[in-house]
């Protein structure tokens, strides 16, 4: 038969299952291939090592071949692989007894947008809740920059540097380009949780980017 | 669809900046989307902010082209290793 396209998993994901099924290798080899990128970097979220992603992702596999006779297809198969990958590392990541609840959204005194009460007018200000200092805008265009080799690392350091569960949806979101439903499916989480924990991924990255982009002077928060 | 209880009078700042993810996965309703948009308007720092969040969500895309998370030839055959054991372990 015609090789189904997995260039986007999920529109051949039938006709990908039933290959899967019959044993057809080629198949196999090209699904691993397209998510064997998002697999590591949502792996990465969870453990440091990479013998322990190497091991997480392999386990991963095993677990989509023996449950791919009962897999309905309710799902997209990169959801459900995914999701089989995110269990399989929270489960590694328990045993190496440095897990935090999927289900923490941050600390409470983390400003869920990366501006603390400081940036803004208070109760008695003329115009409270409005910025108290003017915004700056970046004094250069990081779009452009970012393939100059500082601007990217400091984007990749901010991203790993989040709390797992923010780092595991900004991961599927804004690296991989996942849809809200499809994030929140894979995680178990509701849509409007997954959106909060975006937020608050991106606001720290963003914060990042600010303190590196504004000028020296005006780097007020 | 969030509903988020805004306030009557004119959105504070620090309430926008809240939002942001809300509005652009469009998840507001449209008179909360509405009653954003009348702030942004008018407020050329938020429109600032909610700039450099739609630039950092390009930056952060670009990661996805980082070579280092491809697929190598060892992992390949490892996996493939896998998979023809599963197939030879299957009836029929």
């Amino acid at each position: 038969m015609q090789n189904a396209p997995v260039e986007n998993v999920g529109v051949g994901d039938a006709s990908i299952i039933e290959a899967l099924r019959r044993g057809d290798d080629q198949v196999f080899t090209e699904v691993v291939e397209r998510l064997h990128p998002t697999l590591r970097r949502v792996a990465r979220g969870y453990l440091r090592s990479e013998e322990a992603i190497g091991d997480v992702i392999q386990e991963t596999w095993i677990g989509v071949l023996r449950g791919i006779d009962r897999f309905e297809g309710r799902s997209s198969l990169r959801t459900w692989v995914v999701s089989i990958l995110v269990n399989v590392a929270r489960s590694h990541a328990v045993r190496e007894a440095r897990m935090v609840p999927f289900a923490a959204l941050g600390l409470p005194d983390d400003p869920r947008s990366g501006f603390g009460p400081e940036c803004f007018e208070g109760p008695g200000g003329e115009y409270p809740g409005h910025w108290s200092t003017p915004r700056t805008p970046w004094s250069e265009d990081p779009v452009a920059a970012t393939l100059a080799g500082e601007t990217r690392e400091l984007v990749a350091r901010a991203v790993a540097e989040l709390p797992e569960s923010q780092r595991t949806v900004i991961t599927l979101r804004d690296v991989e380009g996942w849809t809200g439903p499809e994030v929140a499916a894979t995680l178990g989480i509701s849509e409007g949780n997954q959106r909060v924990l975006l937020h608050r991924a991106r606001a720290r990255v963003r914060r990042a980017l600010d303190q590196h982009l504004l000028p020296m002077e005006r780097r007020a928060v | 669809m969030t509903d988020h209880q805004l306030p009557d009078d004119d959105l504070p700042c620090v309430l926008v900046v809240d939002l942001i993810t809300d509005y652009l996965d469009d998840a507001l309703s449209p008179h909360e989307r509405a009653r954003l948009e009348e702030h942004l308007a008018e407020c050329d720092d938020c429109v600032t902010v909610l700039d450099q969040f739609r630039t950092t969500i390009t930056v952060t895309g670009r990661l996805a082209s980082d070579d280092v998370d491809r697929l190598d030839e060892p992992t390949r055959a490892q996996l493939i290793g896998v998979f023809q054991q599963w197939a030879a372990g299957r009836p029929g």
